[in-house]
Order: structure tokens, then C-alpha cells, then sequence
């Protein structure tokens, strides 16, 4: 298990995964890279971008080990801005509009050997999400994102966002409830075009 | 200044409750009156996680980027956190500076020293002030030499003048005028 708080269990854990240690490269996996991951395929909405972005994510962070001074701030609270910042560069440089990839839904399930109907469910669940979540304000998506996929407590979504916990909170609640309406809406014309 | 009205204060509350383990029915029934708002809530927040659920990275990503990576012998000797870097470095700045000053005095006594050593050259005076760029070091030493050799010809023209024979030597060359 890794220590959120600690760069040197993350430098340690690396070293071992490249050595071919199987539980060092599963606890990155699990501890690490999937929540950024998540995150980032979230905000970007394209499987193949999330990937790249994830990847340059986890080069930077290794890179910056040496620089990295915690002043209070847990390890994964730090991985998550570097993601953050990459997203916003990736949005600025290129310039580009979201553009899905609902054949590939980027979805990976994690355990092919659960129950197929709640993987159904899932990838039900994630590509409705994706389709709706665009329709919130830039903010929302942010905190949805670093709450839902990040799974990050409110004090670290507001030192990585940098806004106060009562307006995360805030904006989590108002972002939970325009996502409600536009799911209802959703949930209307499929109902209607059938 | 954050203005919630009070269903949003119930709503954020209950997420809150939520986000510490509290169960969905106990959360529910601590406000009757917005219980439909709750739920609804609470079932895009299920939602959101389940969605999470379902999103993972191939695992080849992370191999992939652990090849990126520098060797294990190299990530070993990556310095842990340099908590003396800016101390180290504030050390190095007043004994760069001062290194620096060294640098650019020797730079300029050699280049007075290769000036003068262009000067002593039997080069004639024209072509050595053409090939060095003329600074105040030179103007003073020209100005100190050309004193020299006034001071060098009024000694002589005095030992000239003060021996008898040069006397005669001058009375008889009047003569001849």
C-alpha cells in the first residue's frame, strides 16, 4: 500500500515495479496511476489523450522528485496537480474540442472476472457520465472529477484548485445537481425517441 | 462570501455525512422535508462512482511508462529531497560574484599587459595603434613614455651645454653662420 503523503514510497515503489517487483507495479497501478487516469479521461474525454496525458503525468512527477517539497501537501495531492496542469495545457496548446471515442467508451474494466451485468451497468454508467458531464461549468467538472475519480478529500481539491473547502463543497452539490438535469433530460429523449 | 440557500445547506450537509461513512437511510432521515432532493442526490453521486469503477488504464500504459523511466540504478542515486538546495545555492552566489570580479580583473591586466607588449614592438607607433584598440591604459602609458624621453633629451642637451669643449664647439659653429 502506498503512502499518499510520501514521495519516497512513489520512488521506491517505481524502482522496485522496473525491477519487476508484481506488487509494487500493482500498487502503483491501483494507488497511483488509475486515478489519474480516471481523472484525466474525465476532463479530456478521449481514451487515446487520456493515455498520453497520463503517461507525461507520471515522466514529470518522477522527473520532479528531486524538486519536490511536501509543505503539508500529501504526494497524490501533488500528482494530481501536475495531471491538472497538463490538462489545462492540453485544453490552451491544442486547442482542440472534446471529441469522444464512444466505440473504445475508454473503458478498461479493471476485474474482467465481475459480475457482467454490473459491468454493463458500469460502462452504462461511465459513458452516460461522460456525455453529461460536459455540460457543466469548467469548475464543476473540476471538482467532480477530483472527487469522483480522484477520490480526494475537500481540503486537497481546494489547495490543488485553489479555492476554499466550502466552495468545493459547493460546487461538488451544485455540479451533482445540474448533472441530475441534464441525465433527466437525457433520460427524456430516449424516452421520447422510443 | 459563499451564499447557500437552505436547500443547498441540507443538500452539502448530507454529502458531507456521505463522505464520512454515514448510511444513506440515517442521512435521509435527519431532514424529511428534502428527502426527494437527497436521493436524487445521492443516485448521481452512485452514479459517478460507478462510472469510476469502469474507467481503468491498460496495465501495458504503466509498463510502458515504467520503460520511460531511468534505470533503477539511476532513479537510486536521485538525491532525496534537497531540503539545503536554496541554503547551498545563497552560499554559492557572493563566491560566484566574487569569482566572477577575479575573472574580469585578470581579463583586464592581461589585456594592459598585451597592449604594452604591442607598443615595446619594433613595429612603427601608427600600425601598433591601429592593431589595438586604444584605451586609457595606453594614453597613459604613451603619456608616461613620450615623458620620458623629453626628460632623456633635456639631460643631454644640459651635459651638451655644461662641458667647455661643447662651448667652443658652439662659438665656433655661430662663427660659421
Amino acid at each position: 500500500m502506498i503512502n499518499p503523503n510520501s514521495d519516497k514510497d512513489f520512488r521506491e515503489l517505481i524502482i522496485k515495479a522496473k525491477d519487476g517487483d508484481p506488487r509494487a507495479f500493482s500498487a502503483i497501478y491501483e494507488e497511483c496511476f488509475t486515478p489519474i487516469f480516471r481523472y484525466i479521461y474525465l476532463r479530456v474525454k478521449n481514451r487515446t489523450e487520456a493515455e498520453d496525458l497520463t503517461q507525461t503525468v507520471f515522466l514529470k512527477a518522477f522527473q520532479s522528485l528531486p524538486g519536490f517539497r511536501e509543505h503539508g501537501r500529501p504526494f497524490l495531492a501533488y500528482l494530481f496537480t501536475i495531471a491538472r496542469n497538463a490538462v489545462i495545457d492540453f485544453w490552451r496548446v491544442s486547442k482542440k474540442t472534446a471529441v469522444d471515442d464512444p466505440d473504445e467508451a475508454l473503458l478498461v474494466v479493471a476485474d474482467p472476472k465481475g459480475d457482467p451485468v454490473s459491468r454493463i451497468d458500469e460502462r452504462h454508467a461511465a459513458e452516460t457520465v461522460k456525455q453529461t458531464i460536459k455540460n457543466l461549468t469548467p469548475d464543476q467538472q473540476e471538482v467532480l472529477s477530483l472527487k469522483f475519480m480522484g477520490e480526494l478529500s475537500y481540503a486537497e481539491i481546494s489547495k490543488i484548485i485553489g479555492k476554499s473547502e466550502e466552495a468545493v463543497r459547493q460546487l461538488q452539490c451544485r455540479g451533482l445537481k445540474a448533472l441530475r438535469k441534464y441525465l433527466r433530460s437525457a433520460d427524456q429523449r430516449g424516452l421520447d425517441a422510443d | 462570501m459563499i451564499k447557500n440557500d437552505k436547500a443547498e445547506q441540507v443538500l452539502i450537509k448530507a454529502l458531507e455525512l456521505l463522505n464520512q461513512g454515514k448510511s444513506r437511510e440515517e442521512i435521509l432521515n435527519l431532514s424529511p422535508e428534502n428527502r426527494q432532493e437527497v436521493e436524487e442526490i445521492f443516485r448521481t453521486a452512485e452514479l459517478l462512482m460507478l462510472a469510476k469503477n469502469s474507467i481503468a488504464p491498460p496495465k501495458k500504459l504503466l509498463a510502458d511508462t515504467l520503460a520511460k523511466l531511468p534505470t533503477a540504478a539511476t532513479a537510486r542515486e536521485m538525491p532525496s529531497l534537497p531540503k539545503f538546495r536554496l541554503a547551498r545555492w545563497l552560499v554559492l552566489v557572493p563566491v560566484g560574484g566574487l569569482a566572477l570580479l577575479l575573472v574580469l580583473a585578470l581579463v583586464a591586466t592581461q589585456g594592459g599587459t598585451r597592449t604594452l607588449q604591442t607598443l615595446d614592438t619594433a613595429a612603427p607607433p601608427e600600425s601598433a595603434e591601429i592593431a589595438t584598440a586604444p584605451t586609457p591604459d595606453i594614453f597613459n602609458l604613451s603619456a608616461l613614455d613620450a615623458e620620458a624621453a623629453l626628460a632623456g633629451f633635456d639631460a643631454d642637451l644640459y651635459e651638451f651645454l655644461s662641458e667647455e669643449s661643447s662651448l667652443q664647439e658652439v662659438d665656433a659653429m655661430l662663427t660659421n653662420l
